[in-house]
């Protein structure tokens, strides 16, 4: 049932037609195709009567082909410019993951995601629904009940993260009025490097860093405003960014809960130092999240989150780095990956990950080595794998009496991935 | 004029713009803002449509390198994360200077670049400083 609604969800958003917004455009762009046609044909004639001639000339036939093949891609491009008035790609994800923890080894059809973009003028529209339908996935358990249950135990409905659902990631409405000022709103993701890029065609590993769940939120369903500004420095530029949203509360992954007055809100500083010769990126940004995050019993508790993140690309070596650190219920909890990486040719990449994650909220403490390779044969196909070690810390917080110690383990993790 | 050679090298490209463009003159900066389409408007109000050559072509493996500072292949993969996380799409490509001169030639707001022995007085030569 569910693959029929997804189904019809898309077919739905394939054939709709905001056509309010697009008749003069399409109209013009038609009429120019028709009257370059009609040139087509006319060239057509001239190439039919030079070739009775006898012999035709070379030269002048060839110039008419060349003018046929231009006019061809003229109106090819104008069609293109039609067509994509509504942008649709997408995403496919399979992978395996086998390691030492409770998680039995699985075949894991992760995701399947479709986007639909549109833009007009200085407005911008996305859509983005994915399935995910994994078993054993780790992020989720079930509960005796046979509720879905998150690591934090909270109850959840209809979550990004949970087995089999059909979920709105992403839906917004953007209007940019200048490069300085732009607003974006409705659901959207949060704005940290890793979940901007968190797309299994966008990453390097197969799994996400252990910490990642655990601190900002994965999404915020609210309103954005963010803008930029850059001075040229030689055939560089310095670029400076901000973001600042105000959004419900999260409830992991399920913020249409929130119903209270107080609402979360974040803001994001950003740097683009110039770069030159090898250094070909260098990239800084620091955020704060203030809001609050439901319990179990489903009240909430105020939390604040702060992080770091940068990212440098030196000729073919990268670095990604972002750390962060939460506190709720007088409860610290902290985490962070730092990445490098090098690309050997056009289609591999090499990478290393060095990850930790401590939080008394969820009982965990853990440090996670991680080495993988990435082949791409094609930009939009990539092929991973990884394996990791995982060791378990002795923190204050871990052990109460009675429980079992973790223990280290390794894994495997591969992947598949194709974008359309 | 496309300033990124030394004056006794041969310019490989000329960067062209549609007769009514308005416009005097764009920094590089600005002419890869435009190619990665992180400008959108022109400043008379018209959208930038940036059209680009086939990615097997020298001039897009040379323009790629010396305005985008990536290569074609790295280029595709940024279009591919542009794709996914802003809904934007790369610039429509051309086979030919003719094709490329055509498009321009009656796309208000389009802008490309072809070798300076293909201009022709139905587009204008943009100097980028």
């Amino acid at each position: 049932m569910k693959r029929v609604i997804f189904s019809v969800m898309i077919l739905c958003a394939a054939s709709a037609r905001p056509l309010w917004a697009q008749q003069n455009d399409i109209a013009v762009l038609r009429a120019e195709i028709a009257k370059q046609e009609v040139v087509i044909a006319q060239l057509l004639k001239r190439i039919e009567a030079l070739e009775h001639q006898s012999p035709p000339p070379a030269a002048a036939l060839q110039d008419l082909q060349d003018d046929i093949k231009a006019q061809d891609d003229s109106i090819n491009s104008l069609r293109e410019t039609v067509n994509n008035k509504v942008n649709l790609n997408g995403y496919y994800n399979f992978r395996f993951s086998a390691d030492g923890s409770e998680e039995p080894a699985s075949f894991q059809q992760h995701h399947l995601g479709v986007i639909m973009a549109k833009q007009l003028g200085k407005f911008n529209f996305l859509m983005e629904l994915e399935l995910q339908n994994v078993p054993h996935h780790a992020e989720i358990a079930v509960s005796e009940e046979g509720e879905a249950v998150s690591e934090s135990g909270e109850t959840t409905e209809g979550d990004l993260s949970g087995e089999g659902q059909v979920a709105v990631e992403n839906a917004w409405m953007e209007y940019n009025h200048n490069r300085f000022l732009s607003v974006r709103m409705g659901k959207q993701l949060s704005p940290q490097y890793w979940w901007q890029n968190h797309y299994p065609n966008l990453t390097l590993s197969t799994t996400l860093p252990i910490y990642l769940r655990e601190l900002f939120p994965a999404e915020l369903i609210g309103v954005t405003v963010q803008g930029s500004a850059a001075r040229p420095v030689g055939q560089s530029e310095f670029g400076v960014g901000y973001k600042f949203y105000v959004a419900n509360n999260n409830f992991e992954g399920n913020s249409r809960t929130d119903l209270q007055d107080g609402k979360s809100w974040g803001a994001r500083g950003q740097v683009r130092l110039p770069t030159g010769g090898a250094l070909r990126r260098f990239d800084a940004a620091f955020d704060v999240y203030r809001g609050h995050v439901g319990l179990a019993d489903n009240t909430l508790t105020e939390d604040n989150v702060i992080g770091f993140e940068s990212q440098l690309e030196v000729s073919n070596f990268f670095l990604q780095t972002e750390w962060a650190r939460g506190k709720s219920l007088e409860q610290t909890r902290t985490g962070y990956y730092v990445q490098p990486a090098y690309r050997i040719d056009e289609d591999w990449i090499t990478f290393y990950r060095l990850e930790q994650l401590e939080s008394p909220r969820i009982q965990r403490a853990e440090r996670r080595h991680l080495a993988g390779i990435n082949y791409r044969p094609y930009p939009q196909i990539a092929f991973k794998g990884e394996l990791y070690r995982s060791q378990p810390l002795e923190r204050d917080f871990l052990h109460a009496e009675g429980d079992e110690e973790s223990k280290p383990f390794n894994g495997i993790a591969l992947a598949a991935v194709f974008f359309f | 004029m496309w300033t990124g050679y030394a004056s006794t090298e041969i310019i490989p490209f000329v960067v062209i713009v549609n007769n009514a463009n308005p416009v005097n003159s764009l920094s590089t900066v600005e002419l890869r803002r435009i190619f990665m389409k992180q400008s959108r408007m022109w400043p008379h109000g018209e959208p930038m449509v940036p059209v680009d050559w086939d990615s097997t072509h020298y001039l897009r493996t040379i323009f790629s390198k010396d305005v985008l500072g990536r290569s074609v292949r790295e280029m595709q993969e940024y279009w591919v994360q542009q794709s996914m996380t802003q809904g934007l799409t790369p610039p429509s490509t051309q086979r030919s200077a003719r094709a490329v001169l055509r498009f321009v030639a009656s796309v208000p707001g389009a802008i490309s670049y072809v070798p300076p022995s293909e201009v022709d007085e139905t587009v204008r030569v943009m100097p980028v400083k």
